[in-house]
């Protein structure tokens, strides 16, 4: 699905001493099938934003085309359609979860869209492998969770809705090393396979620089900048300034450069290639 | 109390077992443990090996079904769960579980209400503890109408300004900017230095572990590691088999080491490894 924002603000408690305006004249567009990740420091308006996605709140000036949906101040009778097609997992999992038991809470979503459930049941074992959720605790109440159990429930849900636009907000956030690699290798898999557009709000660097082939900076509700994320590595003066950074193995290039005086061409965020061009300027140097 | 290094010892996990109901299986099993006042330790393990229900045997929101642990010299029990979280403050996972006030103000000063704080000190601590987090400007707001990180700095000053002995962080900086989660290590490290505070980490993040004195790594409810962040480094071909992952710079020394290069320790930080490898180049 295709996203395209005009002239989008959004305050909150309008018209009380708490108005807040969080989102100030947003325009931007992301292309369907595309993989886009939104970054900003706290306060900066990213779940604000996307929750407009699902009509979750809406416009209080300006426009939002979902596909083919138009959200803005007025109220739009498609909502539940929308919902349909846009999965969302939501910064904080409790936010999601309220069923007696996980079972019934990650076919919440599948069932109240009408979804035949037959056959949604049959892809359930699959799902719980893919994130790594225990058959065992099927019949636990999401309260009894873990913090990172709550969090697999919670994606597990939104996975089986098979979304046409799948809206991540920190997903990983309490996930362990494991999980965390595997639940993102599954978002970029299913990306792929299913054409679907995606979109990560997160504050990790190394997953935005991996993922997404557009980056979105927000800074106090407007966007700052998109680009390309190799566009963005000769713009981390910029970022630092914004209280972001860049990627862990970037700084580790910088240092190399510092260090030994070299210029490398291009970023790169794997271990393996760092270690070869480190080890090539060592070694090089005893000839020199 | 006292252990053989000669540290006083302020928490202290004595045989313990627990479960959550008596039909449910253990998921902690026989732990002991000791943390020593000043020490910084981190707690890491997979999802759901009993890190958060470890650190709610420290405060008295779980009691020991076997054993005991002993905050101070007393046994956590019905007893003595007051005076215990007058010393012990704890951040938990998600700050929403622990928000009381209306406004943040009162919500940061709740804690201090408790303690019977006179009002003009409140009203210090309440200035610095926000200033801490950056979230000045932010008193008269109701805490549930903030974003998640903003939700976060608000848990910890709250915790901050009530001034205990040990914190307890469980995961309390998940939704932090690469910024504001520095800005908090920071902090950390000075209140460490100010007052001899005792700080608890439980994070997934090794790098931040590293920060840390001393690690201890839990696997299915079971105390798998235990020692400084450089010895988990070395024993990081563990780390998969545990749900974890070595950070960067110990799979950038892995890598390097293919090229016959080595130092001759692990090391935490990549400067550390970039500089002694120049360091032995030179040499040559
Ligand atoms: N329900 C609400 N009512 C009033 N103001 C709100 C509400 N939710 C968020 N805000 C304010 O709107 C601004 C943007 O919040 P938002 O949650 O979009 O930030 P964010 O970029 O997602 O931050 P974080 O990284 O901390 O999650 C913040 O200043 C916040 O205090
Ligand atoms: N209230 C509860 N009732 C029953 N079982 C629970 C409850 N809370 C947690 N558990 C179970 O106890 C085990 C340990 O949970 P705990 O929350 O301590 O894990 P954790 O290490 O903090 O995990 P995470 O990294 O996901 O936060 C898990 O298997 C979890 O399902
Ligand atoms: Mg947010
Ligand atoms: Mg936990």
């Amino acid at each position: 699905m295709e996203i395209t924002f005009k002239e989008v603000d959004y305050t909150y408690q309008p018209n009380t001493p708490f108005e807040h305006k969080a989102l100030k004249g947003v325009s931007f567009h992301i292309p369907k099938g595309s993989f886009t990740a939104i970054i900003g420091h706290t306060g900066s308006g990213k779940s604000t934003l996307i929750q407009q996605f699902n009509g979750l709140l809406r416009p209080t000036k300006g426009t939002a085309k979902i596909g083919e949906f138009t959200l803005s101040n007025e109220k739009n009778n498609q909502i539940k359609e929308l919902r349909k097609k846009v999965g969302m997992v939501f910064q904080y999992p409790e936010h999601q979860l309220f069923e007696e038991t996980v079972k019934k809470d990650i076919l919440f979503g599948p069932k109240n869209f009408g979804f035949k459930m037959d056959e949604v049941e049959k892809k359930l074992p699959k799902i719980l492998e893919d994130v790594g959720l225990d058959e065992s605790l099927l019949e636990r109440s999401p309260f009894e969770l873990s913090g990172g159990q709550m969090r697999r429930t919670a994606i597990a849900g939104v996975m089986l809705m098979e979304p046409e636009l799948l809206v991540l907000d920190e997903p990983t956030a309490g996930l362990d090393p494991y999980g965390k690699r595997q639940v993102m290798e599954l978002f970029s898999h299913l990306h792929q396979k299913r054409d679907q557009t995606t979109v990560l709000v997160t504050h990790d660097m190394e997953d935005a620089f991996k993922y997404a082939d557009q980056i979105m900076v927000l800074e106090d509700g407007k966007v700052n900048l998109i680009d390309h994320p190799k566009a963005l590595y000769t713009k981390k003066e910029h970022l630092q300034k914004l209280g972001l950074d860049l990627p862990e193995q970037f700084h580790c290039m910088d240092y190399i450069e510092r260090q030994l005086g070299v210029t490398f061409d291009e970023p790169t965020l794997s271990a393996e290639t760092i270690a070869g061009l480190l080890s090539n300027q060592l070694k090089g140097g005893d000839t020199q | 109390m006292n252990n053989s290094r000669g540290g006083n010892i302020l928490i202290s996990f004595q045989d313990v077992s627990f479960q959550y109901k008596e039909s449910d299986p253990y998921v902690l099993k026989n732990i002991n443990l000791e943390i020593e006042q000043g020490e910084w330790v981190s707690i890491v393990g997979h999802n759901g090996s009993g890190k958060s229900t470890a650190a709610k045997l420290m405060n008295g929101l779980a009691i020991a079904t076997e054993g005991e642990v002993v905050v101070d010299e007393r046994a956590v029990s019905e007893e003595t769960i007051y005076e215990i979280r007058r010393k012990l403050g704890m951040v938990f996972q998600n700050p929403e579980n622990q928000f009381v006030g209306t406004t943040v103000a009162d919500d940061v000063a709740f804690g201090m209400e408790n303690l019977g704080v006179e009002r003009s000190e409140m009203e210090v601590r309440l200035k610095q503890s926000l200033e801490a987090v950056r979230m000045k400007g932010y008193e008269d707001q109701e805490p549930h109408r903030l974003s998640g990180g903003q939700k976060q700095r608000i848990a910890i000053a709250g915790i901050l300004a009530m001034q205990p002995e040990v914190i307890v962080f469980d995961e309390a900086t998940t939704m932090l900017d690469p910024r504001g989660k520095k800005d908090l290590l920071d902090t950390i490290q000075e209140l460490r230095k100010e007052r001899n505070l005792t700080i608890v980490t439980i994070t997934h993040d090794l790098n931040e572990a590293s920060y840390s004195d001393r690690v201890i790594v839990l696997n299915q409810g079971e105390v798998h590691f235990e020692g400084t962040p450089r010895k988990l480094l070395e024993q990081h071909e563990m780390l998969p088999l545990i749900g974890l992952e070595a950070p960067f710079v110990t799979e950038l020394h892995q890598q390097i080491k293919k090229h016959g290069l080595t130092i001759t320790h692990e090391p935490l930080h990549y400067k550390e490894l970039v500089d002694e490898l120049w360091k032995l180049h030179l040499k040559k």
